[in-house]
């Protein structure tokens, strides 16, 4: 209870939040939920998968998120040949004063913000290269480890399309992803602005909103973020639901969510409280983040598949099944819409 | 503001924690309402056939209702909504993000007051109103209607066979004359009080009845042999006495014997006669009568009359059976007398309540409303008129070929009985 935030520290961070929102908002447009999932992430040191067709903004968002918070931006392409060294960094061999040793050149990990651009081209042994990466926030060369600069985030890119010659993430790397947000096509609106508003050929220019020790300042503020009894409840129940046999809706789950996953969701419920101004955490964020955060966990099997199922579908009919309440009322009352 | 903030939604969780448990209450009482109506009516029922009446109906309908109460307090207790449940209810409903539950443990503010347009929940009548109307619907039809009573054997009998109850006023009009020994008089008395200690629904079994009617017939037997030892002795005393002078030799000695054998029965079997009143009769010696004084005759005779009397009185010169015939309806549901294989017997019969004199020549009928125990082959008078019956048209027994009627001579009387053949082969045979 004494680690408490105040009111004070609560609205300052919001304002900050509100202030990278709205910056971000002005250059890309028709992403604002979008961009609410990334600051969401960034605030609970989580990395992304985006996935989206190309021309859709997404490394746009991602440089443009860097430029925002004045953090260390590297973009990796990947291809098929990328080879490990080629992301963590090589030791090379040099001379100085007459004699020749290695000397570690840092590769494109080394940033705070690194954007994998279609990372499923790479070959598995590059892509489990980046998992260390993720995970731990460092890198290890030569038996020698060297830690990642703070913050560490990685925002991987996946095309939906033209799947030849990929090589599908597995699923201990998708786990390490706390996001899996689908780039959608903004209506025609949307692209009236981008047209009146933009170039071809011209770069965005962000103004940058916030210092990375801010982000830090924001980050260590989401971990105090209360969460309620009931909240922890629900997540634990809608997890647990993901097992295969576990509620009506999971039928046709043959892999379910991991414990690491209502980590993470109960992580992403306290950034968007802190988000939106809030003390606490509710089963609201809750509803809103659990699509976000269990859709690349989930693993379906064949015939769900083949009945038109996708792991989307299956987590929405599991949040409408599964209640937040511990208790149901009796059929003796009925509830109305209220408000 | 932040107070009124408190107290408002303090004051709306405990008003919705009150709604959502009356309904939990409501759902588990109701499930089980139905069944409760249906077994109470079951009850009901009973109680009305058997005329069982432990409780008045309201009273018993009270505990029901109340017992029913406390069964679903019991079973939906675990479905109650605490405090806590019910601000996170009321924080989804509202859209509150969690705000009553956090404030309710000091996390953050109490959220503004905030009314809903319309209420956050309604009662569903449908679910309410059917099971319990249904419920109270079968308990008040059960209670409307009519039920027959049976009725038990149990019920009528409120005395014990009448061969009993003979039995006891014999033992009891004993005792008050003294003339039988006390220790056989209350091993009689014991042997009867076990019949009438048996539960009045046992008291006309088969068992109970016969063991009754032998030991009425061994007091009736005894009663009566003791009566003809008395008389016996008796007559042998007075005999002796009156005139000894005309009685010869053997006489005296048979009249001696006669006193002796009244006295030995008198003193054995059943009922053995008072002790104090056998040793004064073994005392007197039928050889030597004359040494008693007229007084002490005149005693002994008294006691002998006095027990002679007591048996008398019992069972008079043999008592028969008779039909029982009351004046004016019985009270109570009382029975007849019953044999030992039918049941309780015939009921009683009676007369008009305001008899007609016996002078009068009016006939009065005998009533009997149980019909179902009526007794038809009861001797309920006699008769002592005589049959008008025509004795000169019979005369004797008539064999076949002869004649019905002789004729007093000059009656054509064979004209009429003969077959035209016949008569034929008569003239023919007169010629």
């Amino acid at each position: 209870m004494n680690d408490q935030l105040s009111n004070d520290e609560v609205l300052k961070a919001k304002e900050k939040c509100q202030k990278l929102s709205s910056q971000m908002n002005e250059v890309l447009f028709g992403q604002e939920e979008l961009v609410e999932y990334i600051i969401t992430a960034l605030l609970c040191k989580g990395n992304v998968l985006l996935e989206g067709l190309p021309g859709l903004g997404k490394t746009e968002l991602v440089k443009g998120l860097s430029c925002a918070l004045g953090i260390s931006f590297k973009r990796i392409q990947f291809t098929p040949d990328l080879l490990p060294g080629d992301i963590t960094g090589n030791p090379l061999l040099q001379e100085e004063n007459g004699e020749r040793k290695f000397v570690f050149q840092e590769g494109p990990l080394f940033a705070n913000l690194v954007l994998a651009d279609e990372i499923n081209r790479a070959s598995p042994k590059t892509q489990s290269a980046l998992l260390e990466a993720m995970q731990e926030s460092q890198v290890t060369v030569m038996g020698d480890t060297r830690p990642l600069p703070k913050p560490f985030f990685v925002m991987a890119t996946q095309n939906p399309i033209e799947l030849e010659g990929t090589y599908p993430l597995p699923e201990a790397q998708l786990d390490r992803f706390l996001f899996k947000l689908e780039v959608k096509v903004g209506g025609p609106s949307v692209l009236e602005k981008i047209i009146s508003n933009r170039e071809l050929g011209e770069q965005n220019q962000f103004k940058q909103v916030m210092e990375a020790e801010e982000l830090q300042e924001l980050i260590h503020l989401s971990k105090r973020i209360y969460l309620p009894e009931i909240v922890i409840q629900y997540i634990a129940r809608l997890v647990s639901a993901t097992q295969p046999n576990e509620s009506n809706a999971s039928k046709g789950i043959k892999f379910g969510a991991s414990p690491r996953a209502a980590i993470a969701l109960a992580a992403a419920v306290r950034a968007r409280a802190l988000i939106n101004g809030r003390m606490n955490a509710a089963v609201e964020d809750v509803r809103h983040l659990a699509l976000p955060v269990l859709r690349h966990r989930v693993i379906i099997d064949y015939m769900a598949r083949t009945e038109g199922n996708t792991p989307e579908t299956v987590i929405e009919n599991i949040i409408a099944e599964v209640s937040s309440q511990n208790k149901q009322l009796s059929s003796t009352l009925i509830e109305t819409a209220g408000n | 503001m932040g107070h009124s903030n408190k107290t408002f939604w303090l004051k709306e969780i405990k008003v919705t924690r009150m709604k959502l448990n009356a309904s939990v209450w409501l759902s588990s009482f109701l499930s089980h309402f139905f069944f409760i109506c249906a077994a109470l009516s079951v009850f009901i029922f009973f109680t009305k056939r058997f005329g069982i009446e432990i409780i008045s109906d309201v009273e018993f309908l009270s505990l029901c209702f109340l017992f029913s109460i406390l069964i679903s307090i019991f079973r939906a207790r675990k479905g109650f909504f605490s405090f806590s449940e019910t601000s996170d209810w009321l924080d989804e409903k509202l859209c509150l993000y969690n705000q009553l539950g956090c404030a309710n443990k000091g996390i953050g503010e109490w959220p503004a007051q905030k009314v809903s347009k319309q209420p956050l929940t309604r009662w569903n009548w449908q679910k309410i109103l059917l099971p319990s109307l249904s419920g109270l619907m079968v308990v008040m039809l059960t209670a409307w209607m009519p039920v027959h009573k049976i009725s038990h054997a149990e019920d009528f009998i409120k005395e014990a066979p009448l061969n009993w109850q003979e039995a006891k006023e014999w033992l009891d009009e004993l005792k008050e004359e003294e003339i039988i020994a006390e220790e056989s008089l209350e091993e009689s008395r014991e042997q009867l009080n076990q019949l009438i200690n048996t539960p009045p629904e046992e008291w006309f079994n088969h068992d109970n009845l016969e063991a009754g009617d032998t030991l009425h017939s061994q007091l009736e037997n005894t009663l009566k042999e003791m009566f003809n030892s008395l008389e016996n002795a008796k007559e042998s005393i007075e005999q002796l006495t009156s005139n000894p002078q005309n009685l010869s030799k053997m006489e005296n000695k048979a009249l001696a014997q006669q006193f002796k054998e009244a006295l030995k029965n008198l003193g054995q079997g059943m009922l053995p006669l008072n002790n104090e009143l056998l040793q004064k009769l073994k005392n007197i010696d039928p050889k030597n009568l004359k040494e008693l004084t007229p007084e002490q005759l005149k005693k002994i005779m008294k006691k002998i009359k006095e027990a002679k009397g007591a048996c008398k009185k019992c069972v008079g010169e043999g008592k028969k059976e008779t039909l029982v015939i009351m004046e004016g309806r019985p009270k109570g549901n009382r029975l007849g007398k019953g044999a030992i294989t039918r049941g309780p017997g015939a009921a009683p019969m009676w007369l008009n309540e305001n008899a007609s004199p016996s002078s009068s020549r009016h006939r009065e009928d005998v009533k009997n409303d149980n019909l179902d125990h009526i007794s038809f082959d009861k001797n309920v008078g006699q008769s002592m008129g005589e049959h008008q019956i025509d004795k000169s048209s019979y005369n004797k027994n008539l064999n076949s070929g002869s004649t019905k009627n002789k004729g007093k001579g000059g009656e054509a009387v064979w004209r009429d009985n003969f077959l035209p053949a016949e008569k034929k082969i008569l003239e023919k045979y007169f010629k």
